[in-house]
This record gives C-alpha cells, structure tokens and sequence, in this order.
C-alpha cells in the first residue's frame, strides 16, 4: 500500500522519528483506519470562539496553519507558510497521564518561506506539557512551538481580531502582524467538513480574512512586506479513507475581495472527492458541490520519483468559473520528515488573484 | 629438478619427524593468537568507545551542562527552547539491576538531533517500538540484544523501581538502557532534572543562553575526553603485552625452524649437488614457511579468538572499573584483525626461516658434512649475539636520553628486554665455563661441559623463558608499587568517616543546618567543583574549607612554605601531579585561572597526587571560588564524626540522612566502603595483566619443551660415550634432567636484574606518559622467588620427557649412536 503523505500522517513522522519502518508504521499512521477510543467528529456541533481556537482533547490530529501571501515595496512576491499540528499517540484509556513526558501529544511544528526564486522551510517537533510547545485560548489565543509563535493579541471579539505570527529556520525568518477584517468561516456543513462519501470528515474553520503586515529575514536581508493571510482550524479523529492516497488544496484570495476553499482527495479505488467553499466579500459561506468542482493539471514538476503538478485548470461553482492557478515558484517542495509541496500561487482566467496551494501523497 | 620436487623433498623431513612440525605450527600458532587476541581485545573496545562516545555525546555534539556537574532544573530546557536555542534533553544515571550496573540514558525523541546518533541508535534502523509505547507510560527500554540477555527479564532495580519491558535494538553501547526520558527520570529518582541537553542547532546560541538566564555551561565533545582518550594508554599497554607475547612465539618458531634447517643441511646440499639452484631451494624454503604460517595463523587466529573471548570479560570489567568504561563482553570478529593476524603470522615465519635462507646462500655444494663443531660454531653465536647485546644496550640508552613520550619507554623496554635475552646465552656459557672449572671429578665437569655443549640449542627457549620472567617481575613489580601507594595514598586521603553528594532535590543549606544539630558530627566539610582553565587548558577547579583533615592528610608532592595558609587566604591554589608533569608547572609559579569574574591570578602553592584521576584538576580556597564564580554550587560534604570507628554508628548516621533527605542509596558512602570500592576497581585494572603474564609464561614453556625434544634424538650421540664409560641411564636422565633445572635456575637469577630494570622503565617512564603519575618503586623479593620456582617447574615438566626417553632408551638405541660414527 502506499504511503499516505497527507498533512494527518505527521504521526507517521512521529514514527519515522523513533525509528520504525514502513511497515511497522502502516497500522500507526493509517489515518483512514477507524481506530476505537478516539473522539468522533460529528455534524451538528457549535462552534464557540474564542474557546475553540484552543485545543480539543481526544482527537487523534489537530493543527493551527497559517498561509500568507506578501509583496515588498519593490513588487517582489512571497509566501509565509505557519503551521503547528498536536497529534494524540494512542487513543485516550486507563494509561493517560498529564505532566511532562508522560502526555499522550506531541506537536509538530512547521514554517516556510517562499520567494519566486527560494524556498524555505523549518521543522520542530516538541512534547506536550514540557513548556516547550502549547496551544491555549485563554487568557488570549496563544500557539508556540520552540521560538516559533501564533498569539492573538487580546481576546475580544471571536479572539482572532488582531495576532501575531512569527517563525524562522536556517536562513530565514518572518515576523508579522495580522488584523481580521472579516468575520471566522465555518468550512463545510456548519464547520463539519466531509471528506469522504463515508464517515471521514474534520471539524473545520477558518479566518481568511487576514491583513498582514510585517517584515521578512531572507538569506540575511530584511524585507518589509504586507499582504493577505489565511488561518486554517481542523481536528479529527478519521480523516481519510483508506484508499485515498493524498491531496491537493487551494485557499484563494481574489482580487475582488471574494475568497474560496476547495480541495480534491485523491482515490485511485473510489474515485477522487471534491469540496470546497465559496466566501463573499461580507463573509457569508456557501458550500460548493463535489459536481461543480473539478481540478485538471497542467505542468509537472519532477522531484525523485514524484511529479507535483505546479499549474492547474480548477473549474468550480454553479457558474463554473474557470481558473488558472499557477505556483509562484514551481520548487516550493517542504523539506520536512514527510515532504510535500506547498506554496502561493497567481490566479488568472475569469478572476484574478492570490492563493496557496498544498499537494501531499505525490 | 625444479622447485616443486624441492620442495616436496624439503616438506618429506615433516614426514619423519611430526614432532618438529608440530612445535613449529604450535609456536606460531601460540604467537599468533597471542598477538590476534590482544588486537581482538583492543577492535572490540574500541568499537564500543565509539558507541559510547557517539551516544553520550549525541553524536559528537556539544552539550550544556551544570556548572557543578550535577542535574539540573528541566525547566531549563522550555527556557532554552523558547528562545530559539535548538537543545535536547538528555538524563543520565546508573541503576544496579541484579548484580549489574548500568547506564540508563534517558533521551526525547521529539527534539534529539536527527542524523546523530542518540542512545548509540542510528536513524536509519529499523527496529523499535512504536511512538506511543516508547514515549508514554509503561514506556519502553532499548538495549543492545547482549544487554538484554543480561537483564534477564528482570522487572525492577535494586532498588526496586519498575523497569519499562526491555526491547532488543542494535547499536546501543553495552550495559547501556536507551529509553524516554519521562521513563528514565523515573527510574533514576530524577524528577524534573536533566543531567545535559544537547546542542543540536549552535546559531545565535550563546547570545541568547544569556538572555535566558539559564546557569549552564557549554562543554564540547573533546574536552569532557572520551573513553577512547582515557583508555588509550590502557590499550597501548595491552598492545606491547602482544607484541611480546608474539616475540616470545616467534622464538619458540626459531629455535623449531633452525633445528629443522640443521637436520636438513646434508638433504639441501645433496638437492644443490644433484642441480637444484640456490634460487629455487629458496623458493621452496620460503613456500613452506608460508604454507606453515598460513596453517599455525590460520589455528592462531582461532585460538586468540578464543583466547580473547576468555579475557574480554575482565577487561571490560577493568575498563568499566577504572574509566567508567562500557565494553562488550561479546566479541565481534572483526576481518581486520583476522588479517592482521595471518600478516603478522607470515611475517614472522618469514623472519624465522630468513637465516635458514641467509645459510642456504653460503652452503658450499663441495663442502663435506663435517661433524658439528658444536664450540666453536657456539663460540662464534656467543661473539655475535655479545655484540648485538651491546648494540641493543646502545639503542636502549639512546632513547632513555634523547627519547620522549610513551613511545620512547616502550623502545627502551624492547632494546632492554633483547639487550638481555642476546646476553643470556654467552653470560650462561660463560658461568658455566667457571663452575666446570671448579668442579671437583669428572662427572661434574662432565655436567658443566655438556651444559655449556647444550647452550646452543637451548639458548632460544632459555631466552624466551627468561624474557617471560623478566616481564613478569617488572611487571609485578610495578602493579605491587602501584598498589601499595594507592592503598596508602586512600588511607591518607580518604580522612572523613562519611561522603555525601547532595542530588538536585536537595537542599545544600538545609542538609548543613541538620548535620550541625548532630551530636556525632564533629564538621562538615563541603566542597564542590566548577569547570575552568588554566593557562588555556581544561580543568576541573576544586572548593574546599581549610580544615586539619585535609592539612593532616592529604600528601603534597611539592610543597611551598605554608601551603594550606596560603591557600586559605584564597591567594594560592593546589594543583594534581597530572597538571604538574603535564603542563610542566612548578611550585611557586603564578597561574592564571579563567572565571566568570575575570582571571585570577594564583600561585601553585603544592602538588598533590591524585592517583586514577586521568584529568588536570586544582583545589582553591571555597569561599574564593564562590566569590568568583556565582553559579558555584558545592554538592559534595566530607563529614567527620567523632564515632569514626564504631561502623554501626556510621550507619546509622547514614540511614538517618538518607531518610531525612531522601537521599540516593549511592548519595552517600562510608569511608571503609568507599575505599573497598576504590581498591576493587584497582584490582579489576590488573586482573588482564596477571592473564596475560602467565600465559607469557605458558608459551615459554612450550618454547623449552620444543627445544629439549628436538635435541632428546640428538642427545643420545652426545650421552652414548658417557653411558659407555658406566654411567647408568637412570644417572644419565638423572643428570640430564638436572642440567635443564640448572640452566633455569641460572636463567631465572639472571631475569630478576633485567625484571628490576623493566619495573622501573614501566614506573619511572611508561607510567608518568600513560597516566600522569609517578610511583615510587618498590620491589618484592617473594615474587622473585615465586617465579623463579615457577620457572624451574616449567623447565622440570619440559625436560621431563626427553629425561624419561632417555631412562627408556635401549642399549641398542645407545650402540647405534657408535655405528653411526664415521
């Protein structure tokens, strides 16, 4: 079977970590595989803010991911990517246990930085409960791993209004600041996100309506940049089906304040599922239907044996708008335990803009 | 005739006489495994110094530590982290399991360097348990499959505390249990401490150690000084017992090799006459010196595998013991030194057979075989190997006074050792010239006579006997001095009735409100140490209280006036005997010692030894140390009771305190069980050397035996006429039997001198460049007398045989000898 290098299968870095084998992962990782005891991701939930920006306990995956697509004064383009994931090591029994190294959670941190023509990228890993990495709501959102740092400034409104995030690695750094102008969307069904036409989904909400505004440390020289982020919330205890091998994910910012989310989960066996969300300018969310969406590629990019598409024909919503998505820079590739390909891209054909796209499982 | 006829020809004279290609095969072999076992002890131990070194130091990476050495507050770690200074933790501890100690490395997968080698795993394996077992509770243990058969199953420590179920995993060091940190603090009773965090990323780092006020030290990889520094010297040691042991082989394989050229002379000149060239009995010569090195390599290999798998468990005792060392009781056979073997195998029956060859090129073809000129031919090798003895004498003396470093003392020890065994048989022909000369009738001139006959043949195995005892006596002599002086130098320094080191949980002020209050508590003293330079070279400075327990007993070496006072006015410091010869300091010079405050000035104010300590080390005045150094923390208290004799009121102030505090049962030591410790370790050091002494002394039994065999077929020419003139067989073997124990007897008075001389090359020169320290030499007559009456029970078992044949012997064998007479 083949790996799964989907974002959930930070488990699986966990286990490469300690040394374990491909095949002794399989049944570890298998994100698809419905394993007993862990939290169950139902329709139907209310969402509270600012408590559901902290973390939920007994889901086996949940992450905080931060995009930004930024430009300098001189018109250079970039990207931000931040991102931190708490995974659950066993689903919850008699044995948990609270206090340093003895937590079932371990954190896994992730930071890039893409310019047209680098890219960079960081990775951490930490255990929870050691100071070293934590996700809070109260008294204000605050997420950290190591240096790296997520927080909200204060906690009023939905706790997202006004945050900071900042993160670095070898050779390069970023530090920004981020004002909302639009309210927190709830993804898919009310915030439940089907990912399958089965059981499979996520809890899923997202703040796209960021200003960004900082400065950016690339191979030693400052930048100050300003632009547009995207936070992403999920967690889940059953994200993928067995037979989905990986997928492809779009946020979008279009030039005309709309904003859209859509992904395509890659089966060979059941056929590939679609879903996405259309955001008005005012915030209002409308789930797209998995027939009004379809992805095409157009260019490839070779690295080792995969070959990530790095330009895409996307059609999506009832007026099947046509768009060409093209990565900012086609070697965006996460030199992380897992590799993967994420990075901003240019949106053009019936709208333009900016956006971000990851493809795992390639 | 070619070469291939010659050397079936040669090879025909093995057909005849087994005996003689068995000793040639068994010498060789018993060299060669010898000097294979040793390289085998020496590959093994270092592969896992390499393990260890890997392990504790993540992989060569530098580390925080304490400054005082001791555990400290995880919550350095987040601190650390949270400024971006990419540390691991790592805590580290032994527990007693069963009857073992081991290393119990606790580590976080989460941040340990990836590509290093934490916990001796490599990131590529492929075996371990998954992330939940491993990092949570019951957690798991990992450990070399070795360690785990030693483990046994077993569930908990001495101590009692549970051990996470144990899993096999390669490339862990041995008697080492890699597991969760969470786990490992558990089991060595450390809380929320660490005993080191790994740097795994240096940029900006010490900018921000700073800021994050964290009071840890940096040491990089060198300068903690791996097993593999320490133990060096050990190694070197145990590396010139094989090169000797393979000498004392070789001339076992000389004397076989010679006697097999001489018995064969009459068949090679017979081959050159019959048109066989020179060039091609040389070929021939030289094949089967080689077919009979690979075949006695070939066993030797075997048997120093063998030989080594015996001794590794002591050595690694030894190491463990004396440089807190962890080796592998497994022996790996490693190609590399199974090659070396079979080279030095066939090196050494190329030299053996070498004068054969040299022989061959000046064997007259016109040459009638004449009768052996046995003096003269004798009185030619006593000229010959007179000189050479002078010459090796010359070469020793050079090195004693140009020379320098380790390397020297071992050319002195060689030229020493060769200068004598040269010696021997000339100083053995000539003592027994003198005693024919006084001997009162014939039969006791006879004896002497037929000694001095004998000498020749003899001579190889006497030398190899007499290097044996002379390496066992300086040996001896210099284990016993070492010994006595560190038994004498623990009695002195180890004054105080009670040792306490105070773990991280306790509280330093509190323990000395509490012992203040004690009745049986006469003082306490504290001291404690920090990591500095000196003069740019690494040290560990040494606080302590000025106190008539350390004025009265601990032994200076070098003393200013008053050096106690001085150091107590805090304007002097004390260093070891290892920085004194190391860094050439002296009494009364100035020092400048690195601190936190700036450099201190100070002047050497007295030496002191400091016996098994490998590091420079200085002792200060502790109030002077902690004004300069504001991290300075003494965790370590000598307590002085005034029951120091009563035993059962120590313990008792033992278990008080360790109740009290919650101390670790290993926290706090009386003085009789400290010093027990400490000499145990000393004798565990030399146990391989007494191993390998007497298997020196086993091969030059082997040597003798040969030799006396192959002259037994011989001897009756030589014995005939005396039995012809009414001297009885009995008498004959009697006397024969008794000739070999006096030419032993001899050898052995002649050893003791060489052996005094080997002792005090080993104190006087190897010990000082191996170990930092100079012994005073003392002797022990008894051991003398020991082994010479050793030597003299190996000559009698050797000669038995041949004396036995002889009592055997018909009267037709004897008549024989007069037919064969021309």
């Amino acid at each position: 079977m083949q790996l799964i290098r989907a974002r959930p299968c930070a488990l699986a870095i966990v286990a490469a970590l300690l040394l374990i084998g491909p095949s002794n992962a399989q049944g570890v990782f298998d994100l698809g595989r419905q394993i007993d005891g862990y939290a169950a991701v139902a329709p139907d939930r209310t969402f509270a803010f600012p408590d559901d920006h902290g973390p939920h306990d007994g889901y086996r995956v949940e992450w905080w991911y931060l995009t930004a697509n930024l430009e300098a004064e001189d018109g250079r383009r970039f990207g931000v990517q931040w991102t931190l994931f708490r995974i659950r090591m066993a689903p919850p029994g008699e044995a948990d246990d609270a206090g340093a190294w003895r937590s079932p959670y371990v954190f896994m941190g992730h930071a890039g930085l893409t310019s047209g023509d680098a890219h960079f990228s960081a990775e951490r890993f930490a255990r929870a409960d050691t100071g070293q990495a934590d996700v809070a709501a109260a008294p204000a959102f605050e997420a950290f791993i190591d240096e790296w740092r997520f927080a909200a400034d204060d906690a009023s409104g939905d706790g997202l209004r006004t945050a900071s995030v900042s993160a670095g690695g070898k050779d390069f750094s970023y530090a920004l600041d981020l004002t909302a102008t639009g309210p927190i969307v709830l993804q898919g069904e009310g915030g439940y996100s089907r990912k399958s036409p089965g059981p499979q989904a996520s809890y899923y909400y997202s703040q796209p309506f960021f200003d960004a505004d900082g400065e950016i440390v690339i191979d030693g020289e400052p930048v100050a940049v300003t632009g547009k982020a995207w936070m992403d919330r999920e967690w889940s205890s059953q994200l993928l089906r067995e037979t989905q091998s990986g997928w492809d994910w779009l946020s979008l910012h279009f030039d005309d304040g709309d904003k859209a989310m859509l992904f395509r989960l890659r089966d060979g066996t059941e056929g590939d599922y679609f879903a996405g969300t259309w955001i008005g300018a005012d915030g209002t969310a409308r789930p797209i239907a998995r027939e009004e969406i379809s992805f095409e590629p157009l260019a490839r990019r070779r690295k080792g044996r995969a070959r990530v598409p790095i330009a895409w024909r996307v059609q999506a919503g009832d007026r099947r708008e046509r768009l060409r998505i093209e990565a900012l820079n086609p070697d965006a590739f996460m030199a992380t335990s897992f590799p993967y390909w994420e990075g901003p891209v240019t949106i053009s054909g019936d709208r333009t803009g900016v956006g971000y796209l990851e493809m795992t499982g390639y | 005739m070619g070469a291939a006829v010659a050397f079936a020809t040669l090879l025909s004279h093995w057909r005849r006489r087994p005996w003689q290609g068995v000793m040639l095969v068994v010498g060789l072999a018993a060299a060669t495994a010898l000097f294979s076992g040793v390289q085998a002890l020496n590959f093994q131990a270092r592969l896992n110094y390499d393990q260890a070194e890997r392990q504790l130091g993540g992989g060569g990476l530098a580390a925080y530590v304490a400054p005082s050495g001791a555990a400290f507050d995880e919550a350095a770690f987040a601190a650390l982290r949270r400024r971006g200074v990419l540390v691991s933790p790592v805590v580290e501890g032994r527990v007693v399991i069963g009857s073992d100690a081991f290393t119990v490395l606790g580590i976080d997968p989460a941040t340990a360097p990836r590509d290093a080698a934490v916990g001796g795993l490599s990131a590529q394996g492929d075996d371990g348990p998954a992330p939940a077992t491993f990092l949570t509770p019951p957690y798991a243990m990992l450990a070399a499959p070795e360690t785990v058969r030693i483990l046994s199953g077993a569930r908990e420590t001495a101590e009692g505390a549970p051990l996470p179920p144990s899993r096999e995993a390669s490339g862990i060091a041995p008697f080492t249990l890699v597991m969760d940190i969470g786990a490992a603090q558990g089991l060595l009773n450390k809380k929320g401490a660490l005993t080191r965090l790994l740097v795994v990323d240096d940029a900006g780092a010490p900018d921000r150690i700073e800021a994050a006020g964290v009071d840890l030290i940096r040491v990089d990889v060198g300068d903690a000084g791996g097993a593999g520094a320490l133990t060096g010297s050990f190694h070197l040691n145990l590396t010139a017992f094989g090169f000797l042991s393979f000498l004392v082989g070789l001339l076992i394989v000389r004397s076989a090799a010679g006697l097999a050229f001489e018995q064969r002379v009459a068949t090679l000149r017979t081959m050159r006459a019959s048109g066989v060239t020179t060039a091609q009995l040389t070929v021939a010569i030289v094949c089967e010196a080689l077919a009979a090195a690979l075949i006695a390599g070939g066993l030797g290999v075997l048997a120093g595998y063998a030989v080594a798998a015996v001794i590794l468990p002591d050595v690694a005792l030894t190491l463990r013991g004396l440089y807190g060392a962890n080796v592998s009781g497994e022996l790996v056979v490693r190609p590399v030194w199974v090659a070396l073997a079979l080279a030095m195998s066939v090196a050494g029956a190329l030299a053996a057979s070498a004068a054969g060859v040299v022989r061959l090129r000046s064997l007259s073809v016109l040459d009638a075989a004449k009768p052996h000129l046995w003096m003269r031919a004798a009185g030619r090798a006593a000229r010959r190997d007179g000189a050479l003895a002078a010459g090796a004498c010359l070469i020793a003396l050079l090195a004693l006074m140009v020379g320098d470093g380790l390397i020297a003392g071992f050319v002195i020890l060689g030229a020493a050792l060769l200068a004598a065994a040269l010696a021997l048989p000339p100083a053995l022909g000539w003592i027994a010239a003198r005693l024919e000369a006084q001997a009162d009738g014939a039969v006791a001139r006879w004896f002497w006579a037929d000694a001095r006959q004998q000498l020749p043949s003899l001579a190889l195995a006497l030398q190899a006997l007499m290097i044996a005892l002379a390496a066992n006596i300086g040996v001896g002599a210099m284990v016993g001095s070492f010994r006595d002086t560190f038994v004498g130098w623990l009695d002195q320094r180890l004054a105080a009735e009670a040792f306490i080191r105070l773990g991280p949980t306790v509280d330093g002020d509190e323990l000395d409100g509490w012992l203040a209050q004690l009745p049986d508590v006469v003082r306490t003293l504290p001291f404690g140490s920090v990591s500095s330079r000196i003069n740019g070279a690494p040290v560990s400075l040494l606080g302590f209280v000025d106190d008539e327990t350390y004025r009265d007993n601990w032994p200076l070496l070098a003393a200013a006036d008053a050096p106690w006072r001085r150091v107590a006015d805090g304007e002097a410091v004390l260093i070891n005997e290892q920085m004194f010869r190391r860094r050439n300091i002296s009494v009364g010079d100035t020092l400048e010692i690195m601190s936190p405050a700036g450099p201190w000035p100070v002047v050497v104010a007295g030496v002191y030894s400091d016996y098994g300590n490998p590091a420079g080390e200085a002792m200060a005045n502790i109030e002077a140390v902690a004004a300069r150094w504001p991290e300075f923390n003494p965790r370590f208290r000598q307590i002085r009771l005034s029951a120091s004799d009563e035993s059962d009121a120590v313990r008792r102030f033992m278990q008080d305190a360790i109740s009290q505090f919650d101390l670790d049962e290993d926290a706090i030591i009386d003085q009789k069980s400290l010093k027990a410790f400490s000499v145990s370790v000393f004798e565990r050091t030399f146990s391989v050397t007494a191993a390998l002494n007497v298997l020196t002394l086993a091969v030059s039994g082997v040597a003798m035996l040969t030799a006396l065999s192959a002259l037994s077929a011989a001897r009756l020419t030589m014995l005939a006429p005396a039995w012809a003139m009414g001297l009885t067989r009995d008498r004959l073997a009697g006397l024969d039997f008794a000739r070999t124990i006096a030419l032993s007897a001899l050898t052995a008075a002649a050893a003791i001198p060489v052996g005094v001389v080997i002792a005090w090359v080993l104190t006087a020169i190897v010990n000082v460049e191996a170990f930092g320290w100079r012994l005073p030499l003392r002797h022990y007559p008894a051991d003398w007398a020991r082994l010479a009456a050793i030597a003299i029970v190996i000559a009698g078992l050797a000669s038995a045989p041949s004396a036995l044949s002889l009592r055997r012997a018909s009267s037709g064998d004897l008549l024989k000898a007069f037919s064969a007479e021309r």
